[in-house]
C-alpha cells in the first residue's frame, strides 16, 4: 500500500498518544498496519496472504489447468478488479486451453479483494486466482 | 421456444446458407459470419450448420420459455441473463422464464457488428430448399420468411441438453488478417479485372476502402478511389456470388453479400474469397477495409485454415462434452 510518509508519521503520533495497540488501514491496494512497540510506533508490511486472512476473504482457485486470462479475449478491461462487485456465477477471469475457455466464476455474490494471478500466467488446478469477500445477502443458503 | 421481447429490427433466422439453388434464381442467404455461427453450434454440440438468430441491431431481448442451453457468438454485446453477465462465445444455460439481453457493442478487442444467438438443437423452423435461412427477396425460409418481430415465438428443438459451460476464443485472434494495421480480406481478380485502368487496379489493392452506411446483408457500398475501366463497359446480366466486387458507373465498388440477387451486370474487378466473407460480414459501417491480393491456391489454403480451426474447436470442445456428460 503506497501511503504518504507524512500521513503515516501523523497517524503514528496520534496512535502513540493512545493505548490502542494496533491500527490497521485497509484499502484496495493493500493494508497499512501500525503497531505500538514500547515507546515507538512501528509500521508493519502486511503480505497479501495475511491481508486476505484478516478480512476473512475467500480465494477462488483455478478449476483446471490453463493460461489465466484476467479478461475475456474480446474485452479491453479485466473482468474483476479490486472493489468490483459480482453476482454469483459471473466470470472473474478465464482459463484458456488452446481455443477453449473456462470461466473462473464467482462462487457467490462478492466483492473482489484482489486478482492473485498475472494475466497470461500458466496455472495449475487449485492455483489461487482471485481473492473475494462474500456479500452477506441475508438469505439462508 | 424463444419469445422475442424487444429490439428485433432486422434479426433473422440463419444457418450456413441455401447453397445449390442459384440456378433457380435463389440466393444463398445464410449467416454473414459463418465462423461465429459454426463456433456457437460447436459449443452446444450441434451440427455446425444448425440455425441460429442473427442480430445486427441492439439492444435485443428474448425470453426462454423452457430451460435452454445457448451461446451468444459474433460481436461482444455484453450478454446478460436476468441482468447477470454471461461471457460471450460461451455455452450457458437459461432457466424457463429467464430473459437474455444483448446490448449495443462497446469498445472491444474485435470491432464487429453481428451477434448470433445459438441454442442447443438449433432453431427449429422448416427447411426450404435445403436450408433454414431467411430468404428475404423471396420471403420464404427462416421464421415465416421475414425478419423477427417483437412477440414472435421462435421454435427450438430439444434445447435443454446437458453439456459443459465452456467457451471458445473467437477465431479472429487465431486467424488475424490486416494490411498496414487495417482489417483486410483476400481478393481474387475477377473476370473484368483486366478491363480496368492500371491506376484502378493499383487503387483496388492500395486504398483503405470505407464501408459506407449503405451497407447491409444485400451488399456493402464502399467509398474510396474512383475505379475506372479502360473503356466504358456494358455487360449482360450474369450469375454472381456473395463476395463479388462490382464497379458501377460511378466507380465506387459494391461487394455483394449474402442476400445479393443471384445475377448482375456491373463489371467485376475482384471477388472476396469465401474463406474471408466472415471477416467482411462483421466489418462495421464507417470502418475501413483493405483488399489483399490472393491466388487461387491461397484462397483454398485459407478455406482449409478455417476448416482446421473449426475441427480443432470441435475436437477439444467434444472432449469437454464427453467429460461433462453426467453433469447438467
Amino acid at each position: 500500500m503506497s501511503v504518504d510518509p507524512a500521513f503515516v508519521a501523523q497517524l503514528s503520533t496520534w496512535l502513540a498518544a493512545t493505548d490502542i495497540a494496533v491500527l490497521e488501514l485497509r484499502g484496495p491496494d493493500g493494508t497499512l498496519r501500525l503497531v505500538q512497540a514500547g515507546s515507538v510506533v512501528r509500521s508493519e508490511a502486511v503480505s497479501p496472504v495475511e491481508d486476505i486472512a484478516a478480512a476473512e476473504a475467500e480465494v477462488v482457485a483455478a478449476p483446471g489447468v490453463g493460461v489465466f486470462l484476467d479478461r475475456h479475449p474480446l474485452r479491453l478491461e479485466p473482468a474483476a478488479a479490486p472493489g468490483s462487485q459480482h453476482a454469483a456465477g459471473e466470470p472473474l477471469g478465464f482459463l484458456r486451453t488452446g481455443p477453449i475457455l473456462q470461466a473462473v466464476s464467482a462462487p457467490c455474490d462478492c466483492i473482489v479483494e484482489g486478482v492473485l494471478a498475472a494475466h497470461g500466467a500458466t496455472v495449475g488446478f487449485g492455483t489461487p486466482l482471485v481473492a473475494i469477500v462474500p456479500i452477506d445477502t441475508g438469505e439462508t443458503p | 421456444m424463444i419469445e422475442i421481447v424487444a429490439g428485433a429490427a432486422l434479426a433473422t433466422v440463419q444457418d450456413l446458407g441455401r447453397v445449390g439453388a442459384l440456378n433457380l434464381g435463389v440466393g444463398v442467404a445464410g449467416a454473414m459470419d459463418p465462423m461465429a455461427l459454426a463456433a456457437g453450434n460447436i459449443l452446444l454440440g450441434n451440427e455446425e450448420g444448425a440455425a441460429a438468430i442473427e442480430i445486427p441491431v441492439f439492444p435485443f431481448t428474448v425470453r426462454f420459455t423452457e430451460p435452454t442451453r445457448f451461446a451468444v457468438t459474433g460481436t461482444d454485446c455484453a450478454p446478460a441473463l436476468d441482468g447477470k453477465a454471461v461471457p460471450p462465445w460461451f455455452a450457458c444455460r437459461a432457466q424457463a422464464g429467464q430473459s437474455l439481453t444483448l446490448s449495443v457493442p462497446g469498445p472491444s478487442a474485435w470491432r464487429a457488428t453481428r451477434a448470433y444467438l445459438c441454442v442447443a438443437g438449433g432453431i427449429d423452423v422448416p427447411v426450404v430448399l435445403g436450408s433454414r435461412s431467411t430468404q428475404m427477396r423471396g420471403a420464404f425460409g427462416g421464421h415465416e420468411g421475414r425478419p423477427l418481430q417483437t412477440g414472435d415465438l421462435v421454435p427450438t428443438h430439444a434445447a435443454d441438453r446437458a453439456g459443459p459451460d465452456v467457451g471458445l476464443v473467437p477465431p479472429v485472434f487465431d486467424l488475424p488478417l490486416d494490411v498496414d494495421g487495417v482489417p483486410a480480406v483476400r481478393v481474387l481478380p475477377a473476370a473484368e479485372y483486366d478491363a480496368f485502368t492500371p491506376q484502378a487496379q493499383a487503387s483496388l489493392w492500395s486504398c483503405a476502402w470505407k464501408i459506407t452506411p449503405q451497407s447491409d446483408r444485400y451488399g456493402f457500398r464502399l467509398a474510396g478511389d474512383e475505379l475506372k475501366p479502360r473503356v466504358p463497359l456494358e455487360l449482360r446480366s450474369h450469375g454472381i456470388v456473395p463476395g463479388v466486387i462490382q464497379v458501377p458507373h460511378g466507380g465506387q465498388p459494391i461487394i455483394q453479400m449474402r442476400d445479393a440477387q443471384p445475377s448482375g451486370g456491373y463489371p467485376k474487378i475482384g471477388v472476396v474469397i469465401e474463406a474471408d466473407l466472415w471477416r467482411l460480414g462483421q466489418a462495421p459501417p464507417g470502418s475501413r477495409i483493405r483488399f489483399a491480393p490472393c491466388t487461387w491456391d491461397e484462397a483454398l489454403d485459407a478455406a482449409a485454415g478455417n476448416r482446421r480451426w473449426l475441427d480443432k474447436a470441435r475436437r477439444i470442445a467434444g472432449l469437454q462434452h464427453r467429460a461433462g456428460e453426467g453433469g447438467r
